[in-house]
């Protein structure tokens, strides 16, 4: 009982990351049809810039991670501003910005590692490295700030998508944006808006994670490829899927680890296996994809 | 044309798709009040000259001015603001979203000085009662005459002094045009200035105080609605399919 228990409060942590990877996917993808690879390395960035801002300037907790992820948000804006724009707006295909970004990997990469080095950096977690007791279980400090603030952004990012008009707005753009701009829409607002966005809801994954496994520059491969997972099991198009497919995601890999008799390295395929197994079976993920016709 | 400048004033607008250019030195101008349809055939360019107009179109020189403005620089969402609101062809309604979520879009840009977001919705549902009984249905499942009021709707909900219509009535009942076409008097009686692109004369000619023809990114002629139509020639020889077959 009580290591089912805390094989769930595993599930919901590593779930939680994962759902903020796909939804900084799907954040970038919504409005502007451009899947964007550069996810994991704004974790990454991120998580770096929590390294500074938290180990090297001892701000407080909160300001300092803010600051860390406004940081990334502003090179996500500065990224598109830069790279994409001027390409959308000479109507270049869909094509060209996704592999301009996947090329922005590596430029991201190696600043990282110029910059901070190719060493794993401690972060500090907010609340120490504690456990709160409940009941039958001790859940560790940081998984529950995980939990918690996963949950908290991935709720405020629905209310935002389903609840707001500039949430509609953004599923406007996605549907017809040509329509959305004689609305009055501002494009080029909507997309530096969904840029910033992604990347500092992929920076919350980075900034969640630091704490567990070290800030190194390489840590954004892993999270790309499991948001990106996490995306096509849950279905893209809605927050919804994103929380579904990091669930089942980590519920799988969870499983796998604790009792499958294979080595732990080779428990790293299985969100590959799994997104593999998905795109055969039912490609629209759990969740039908909505807001195309 | 009165003394007055006109609300509208396309001068030797020259746009196009990239490097294709479609417009080529078109003027025309469109009075404070007054309804001007633009007429012609498929491909003359009607709808590139909306676009144009409008901003979604980025490759354009010349001049638009917009009651004393150059819009030639603005962006779409600029132009709105402005007063200028656009019924697109082929309606391009947001489909999967609701009919009220269509609506509140086309307020986006609604300025606090041209009124309340609460009694823009109160017009347009006078306007058009259907759309208030379909308040809360997804957009697609409208019928084809729905989504035109609904597109026209859109439109009128950042309350506009100008609106442009690209060919309303496109594959609709004959029903339907009479409901949209009494709706548009309405409308006109209130004081909106339209331009109509329709490719059925006589229709826009007797909905219209003026007409533009055009053909091949030009203006070939103009005149009052009355003359235009006492012109038996006009669709014999501005309408007629080229050789070879629609095309």
């Amino acid at each position: 009982m009580t290591d089912l228990l805390e094989l769930a409060v595993s599930i919901l942590e590593a779930g939680g990351i994962y759902a903020l990877m796909a939804l900084a996917y799907l954040v970038v993808l919504r409005p502007t049809g451009i899947i964007n690879f550069a996810v994991g390395e704004w974790a990454t960035l991120a998580s770096f810039f929590s390294v500074a801002t938290l180990g090297w300037w001892n701000l407080p907790y909160i300001p300092g991670a803010v600051l860390a992820l406004a940081g990334v948000a502003a090179i996500g804006a500065l990224t598109e501003q830069a790279t994409v724009r001027p390409m959308i707006e000479r109507g270049a295909p869909i094509l060209t910005p996704i592999l301009i970004l996947l090329g922005m990997v590596v430029v991201y990469r190696e600043a990282a590692a110029l910059g901070f080095g190719t060493q794993n950096l401690r972060v500090p977690p907010p609340l120490g490295f504690g456990r709160i007791d409940l009941g039958p279980i001790a859940i560790p400090m940081q998984s529950a700030v995980v939990i918690a603030v996963s949950g908290i952004m991935l709720a405020g990012t629905w209310a935002f998508f389903e609840r707001t008009i500039w949430g509609k707005a953004f599923q406007a753009v996605a549907i017809d944006r040509v329509a959305a701009g004689l609305m009055g829409i501002n494009l080029r607002l909507v997309a530096a808006f969904s840029f910033a966005g992604g990347a500092a809801i992929a920076g919350t994954a980075g900034v969640l994670q630091a704490p567990l496994t070290s800030a190194h520059y390489l840590m954004g491969l892993p999270l790309a490829i499991k948001g990106f997972s996490a995306l096509v099991i849950g279905g893209v198009g809605r927050v919804e899927g994103c929380i579904l497919g990091g669930l089942v995601l980590a519920a799988c890999e969870r499983l796998v680890m604790r009792y499958a008799p294979i080595p732990s390295g080779f428990a790293i395929g299985v969100p590959l296996l799994l997104m593999i197994l998905f795109l055969l079976v039912r490609p629209t993920g759990l969740i039908g994809a909505r807001g195309r016709t | 044309m009165s003394a007055a400048p006109p609300m509208l004033a396309v001068e030797n607008l020259t746009a196009g798709h990239g490097p294709v250019t479609v417009i080529d030195g078109l003027s025309l101008a469109v009075g404070a009040r007054e309804a001007v349809a633009l007429l012609g055939p498929n491909g003359a360019g009607k709808s590139t000259l909306v676009m144009a107009i409008a901003g979604t179109l980025r490759s354009r020189t010349g001049r638009v001015d917009f009651a004393g403005r150059n819009l030639i620089d603005l962006p779409p969402h600029a132009i709105v603001a402005m007063g200028v609101a656009v019924v697109p062809e082929g309606r391009r309604i947001f489909a999967p979203l609701s009919v009220l979520d269509n609506l509140h879009l086309g307020a986006i840009r609604l300025p606090a000085a041209r009124g309340r977001i609460g009694e823009r919705y109160e017009s347009v549902f006078a306007l058009f009662p259907r759309l208030a009984e379909r308040r809360q249905q997804r957009a697609g499942t409208l019928s084809g005459g729905e989504q035109q009021m609904l597109a026209i709707g859109r439109a009128l909900m950042s309350a506009p002094t100008m609106i442009l219509l690209d060919e309303p009535f496109l594959g609709l009942a004959p029903k339907i045009v009479d409901e949209i076409l009494a709706t548009l008097h309405v409308l006109r009686r209130a004081g909106l200035t339209v331009l109509l692109v329709e490719q059925k004369t006589e229709l826009a000619l007797n909905f219209c105080d003026r007409a533009y023809v055009m053909q091949k990114g030009r203006i070939v002629r103009e005149g009052s609605a009355a003359a235009l139509a006492g012109d038996p020639a006009l669709s014999a020889d501005y309408f007629a399919l080229p050789a070879g077959g629609p095309g």
